[in-house]
């Protein structure tokens, strides 16, 4: 045991090779003494280190430990970021949908009051190729309806406009649905355009018009 | 030593066994700050001692349900993976670094005011200890345990018979465990 426990200084310096170190391996398996001192000798030599001033490492040395340490809950991370886009999403697209519900019922119940008026008449609005692609209804006091047959394309409104003989139209409002509530009362004509968000002084696409008369 | 948590390190080990990402990050706070500053002794490069750095903290959680506390403390275990790592990059490179005189992170005269929090008496005591030793003692076992120089090349560098380099090596290790209040020698190499 005596030329083993000499041989341990080399070892836990690193330097022990060949059969040497065989034979103290094999004996460290199972000599409790063999591995207290071993354990003594390793922790006088890495007390070496503790002479040399500490640094401290740069943040992504640990950055680097973690991922490869633990990939797979940085992967149950990435997933749990990706559940929580995809809920933002759905949220997100469920209040788009609501949204949209909401002006479609409010659009029907308006159309049903306008349907159930006795007094109501209506015209079919026409281009200038004589195709219908709405009507207005309308009342003798002056309230009329435009009811359009589809909404207004990706990145265009609607655009009501009203005009006296001889004039300028009159732009009286956008809309983005189909139908819009106004006043024909002072205009021979009533038209329709499609225009950029917000629209135009001027209609720039006119659709369609329709006699007041 | 430079453990200054309240909870042990064997516990830590224990818990990163279980894979408790939270003990690792411990045991890094603890310990990356000495073990880094060993590398870039050993390794006079950046680069590589941040390489083998993370490769030590990636083996320690790999292995911690291998560690047995009777056979050292978990610094121990982990400064000997590290130094490990460290020995075999040396020994692929065909020449050991030459230590980098311009900016020495290890130069006292130096410092970059990146010193542990805690009060630096150990380092004084180890200091010290080296100290009393026989100088070229000292030096061949800076030289084994930093630059990784085996018995026959330490013998070539110090014109000394290979028996001689042994015995000193020896003796210097002996006497250190001595100063630092462990068991005296008791046979004179």
């Amino acid at each position: 045991m005596k030329d083993l426990r000499e041989l341990l200084p080399d070892y836990a310096l690193g330097l022990l090779e060949g059969e040497e170190k065989t034979r103290l391996e094999q004996a460290l398996q199972t000599s409790p003494e063999l591995q207290k001192e071993l354990a003594e000798l390793r922790a006088v030599l890495f007390k070496l280190p503790e002479s040399l001033p500490p640094v401290t490492p740069p943040r992504r040395v640990w950055a680097q430990v973690r991922r490869r340490a633990f990939p797979r809950r940085d992967f149950l991370r990435w997933i749990a970021v990706a559940l929580v886009l995809v809920g933002l999403g759905w949220g997100g697209w469920g209040v788009e949908q609501y949204h949209r519900y909401r002006v479609l019922a409010e659009e029907q119940a308006r159309l049903a009051r306008w349907l159930s008026d006795p007094e109501v008449k209506w015209q079919l609005i026409k281009n200038d190729q004589g195709q219908a692609f709405g009507a207005m209804l309308w009342r003798e006091e002056g309230p009329c309806l435009m009811v359009l047959r589809e909404p207004p394309p990706p990145g265009k409104v609607y655009q009501a406009w009203g005009r006296k003989s001889g004039e300028k139209p009159v732009s009286l409002g956008v809309f983005s649905g189909r139908i819009f509530e106004t006043n024909y009362e002072g205009f021979d004509l009533m038209g329709v355009s499609l225009e950029p968000p917000g629209g135009s002084p001027q209609p720039t696409q006119p659709l369609g018009r329709v006699p007041t008369s | 030593m430079l453990n200054r948590g309240v909870e042990p390190d064997i516990n830590l080990m224990s818990r990163l066994a279980q894979g408790d990402e939270r003990a690792l990050e411990e045991l890094y706070r603890r310990y990356s700050p000495s073990l880094y500053a060993l590398l870039l002794r050993m390794l006079q490069s950046r680069e590589e001692a941040e390489e083998i750095l993370q490769d030590s903290f990636v083996q320690l959680y790999r292995e911690a349900a291998r560690y047995q506390p009777e056979r050292g403390a978990v610094v121990a275990f982990l400064f000997t993976i590290g130094r490990n790592f460290a020995l075999s990059r040396l020994r692929n490179r065909k020449a050991r670094p030459q230590k980098v005189e311009a900016h020495d992170l290890h130069n006292p005269e130096q410092e970059l005011g990146l010193w542990r929090e805690d009060d630096p008496t150990d380092r004084v005591l180890v200091r010290r200890a080296l100290g009393r030793l026989e100088p070229t003692d000292r030096k061949l076992l800076e030289e084994a345990f930093y630059d990784g120089y085996s018995h026959s090349e330490l013998a070539e560098r110090h014109h000394m018979p290979l028996g001689t380099v042994k015995t000193r090596l020896r003796r210097a290790l002996l006497k250190l465990r001595e100063y630092l209040g462990g068991t005296p020698v008791s046979e004179e190499a």
